[in-house]
């Protein structure tokens, strides 16, 4: 059953007087426990994706297409165009998210247990000293060794490892069907990073959760989830299951990336991909990837590339895009 | 309670500012309960008496013993302080709040009355209105409050404006908190640092401004004593009844030396830039 489907989103940012298109024609539907990676280089939308998805695009950011959520009785709500008091009904019950920088995503002057505790009364609206009780175990769940310390500490005192826990717990505190993680690992160092992706495959297997998972790492999408889909310049490069896009990456920009992690994997000095990355405010004509891409033609800065569908759940935007084995 | 005592003796000027305070509110308070003279029983027979063993402080005109006047005068003097700071902060963060959320024209408005309120002369309007014989303990409460809120509501503001950008502002509104639960869980206790170091300096400001109103004969009337009633009844020999003067002045010195003492630590201790260990 499809959780989460995605139609033809394209958001816009407009607050600077001109309007700047942020993402693209972005489409995708992900089912109910499974994994989805968003990979793509700084800068190519994964993080806007995410805010349109819950509902938090900040003022001045227009959104249009479909996004649907199937909440857990069954109901469909349309995130665009949803209520103001639905939207705080889906957010942290059906649909949780941890940011980017944990430890900036704590308040600064209220103890971590107390943070728990509060949205777990709030949210199910139980009793103080039960909530308190629950908050321990959910900080015990999420692999923290001393609860008890982490439940009275300030956020300061913690180290980013263990705030990167405690903000999971917190997001898991509503107890959501779908957790969404914005670059979960990237403050963290490879151990903590490995101990981390593990609670969470742990947690989704445990909750069944379904995850979406933001990284720049493209090894861990990898190994981590069950469909990919990769972003460049707020455009959708290349969408499908992660066996297929291992197997047989279909645009030149996929295939650049999955280079570079092969190479990194091996210790060998990966070939970079050309260029930067082409600024949003002024983006290139046809498709964006063009400038820097070895198989670009005449076609490719005139128009833009159709979605062609390679497979069944794997779709490229190319016109050139390889051949499938 | 171990806390606060810990959290006090943190800081040196946190520290001394206390003990002031603290034992000008215990001697204001307790002082009367313990004094054989009533702050307002005449006795023209022990009419201006230097200082002695009977007489501390001395005694006024009426044979009033200057030590009882002083305590009764710290109750209001303080009293008033205290309650018109109350007044003052609690509108000052309600507006701030509504001009920072609601935002727009109101907002504007709202900053502009702010700019207007700061802009009048505040000393001039109080003894205006209360030259024209409506003097009354309520009524002095009353005005310093009202002319008293602008800065608080003018910081409130700014600082939620900026805190409401941050991360875990966002990070509550994605777990589904309500707004009114993220102002007053998330937003107001990050904010509540500043304003109690400006709500204590602004105590001690308006304890200035009301001994300045009674010492000019507008505030407080006789037979009630604010220190600034007792500072003006010396003021016909200031030589000759040195006493009257000299100790209600060094009271209110004291009290504002103490209160701004309380300021600077607790902003020593509440501004992550000034704290060097937690």
């Amino acid at each position: 059953m499809s959780l989460l489907t995605v139609e033809n989103l394209s958001v816009i940012n407009s607050s600077s007087g001109r309007s700047i298109s942020i993402l693209k024609n972005i489409g995708f539907s992900l089912n109910s426990g499974e994994t989805l990676a968003v990979i793509g280089e700084t800068g190519s939308g994964k993080s806007m994706l995410c805010k349109s998805i819950i509902g938090l695009l900040p003022p001045g950011f227009l959104c249009s297409g479909n996004i649907h959520y199937t909440s857990s009785d069954n109901t469909k709500t349309s995130i665009i165009s949803a209520e103001k008091s639905d939207l705080l009904n889906i957010r942290g019950r059906e649909i949780g998210m941890v940011f980017q920088e944990a430890a900036a995503s704590l308040n600064p002057v209220v103890r971590c247990g107390n943070q728990i505790t509060d949205v777990l009364s709030v949210e199910s609206k139980i009793d103080k000293n039960k909530a308190k009780k629950q908050a321990r175990k959910l900080l015990e769940t999420v692999g923290l060794s001393e609860p008890e310390r982490i439940f009275h500490a300030y956020p300061h005192q913690l180290s980013g490892g263990m705030a990167q826990r405690v903000a999971l717990a917190l997001a898991l505190a509503g107890k959501p069907q779908l957790l969404i993680a914005d670059e979960p690992s990237s403050s963290l160092d490879s151990i903590t990073k490995k101990y981390y992706l593990n609670l969470l495959n742990r947690l989704k297997q445990e909750n069944n959760l379904t995850l979406i998972l933001v990284t720049h790492d493209v090894d861990e999408a990898l190994s981590f989830a069950d469909n990919i889909l990769v972003l460049y310049a707020g455009c959708m490069t290349e969408y499908g299951r992660t066996g297929a896009i291992k197997k047989a990456p279909a645009h030149p920009y996929t295939k650049a990336l999955l280079n570079i992690a092969r190479a990194l994997k091996e210790k060998d000095f990966p070939t970079p991909i050309p260029g930067e990355i082409s600024s949003l405010t002024n983006p290139p004509s046809g498709c964006r990837f063009h400038p820097r891409c070895p198989k670009a033609q005449d076609i490719c800065r005139l128009k833009e590339p159709p979605s062609i569908d390679i497979s069944d759940n794997h779709s490229v935007r190319c016109f050139f895009p390889a051949e499938t084995i | 309670m171990k806390r606060i005592v810990n959290i006090i003796c943190s800081d040196k000027s946190l520290y001394a500012g206390s003990i002031l305070i603290g034992i000008i509110i215990i001697f204001s308070l307790t002082g009367p309960l313990l004094s054989p003279y009533n702050y307002s029983s005449q006795n023209l027979s022990e009419a201006l008496q230097s200082p002695s063993i009977s007489h501390p402080l001395g005694t006024d005109y009426y044979g009033r013993d200057v030590l009882a006047r002083i305590m009764h005068g710290g109750q209001i003097t303080l009293g008033i302080a205290l309650l018109a700071t109350t007044i003052a902060v609690l509108t000052g963060i309600i507006i701030g709040l509504i001009s920072a959320f609601v935002g727009g024209w109101l907002d504007r408005i709202l900053m502009r009355l702010v700019d207007i309120m700061l802009g009048f002369p505040k000393l001039f309007i109080i003894l205006l209105v209360i030259g024209m014989g409506y003097s009354s303990i309520g009524l002095i409460i009353l005005f310093l409050a009202i002319f008293s809120w602008m800065e608080i509501a003018r910081i409130v503001r700014s600082e939620v404006l900026v805190i409401r950008e941050q991360l875990y502002i966002k990070s509550a509104e994605a777990i589904g908190l309500r707004r009114r639960r993220i102002i007053f869980i998330h937003i107001l206790p990050n904010v509540m640092g500043t304003i109690i170091v400006s709500s204590v300096l602004l105590i001690s400001t308006l304890i200035l401004i009301e001994s300045s109103i009674s010492f000019l004969g507008l505030g407080v009337q006789p037979p009630n004593a604010s220190w600034g009633t007792i500072l003006t009844e010396g003021r016909i020999d200031p030589i000759g009844t040195w006493w009257i003067s000299v100790f209600s002045g060094i009271f209110i010195i004291a009290a504002i030396i103490g209160f701004n003492l309380i300021g600077d630590g607790l902003r020593n201790i509440l501004d992550p830039k000034f704290t060097e260990n937690t």
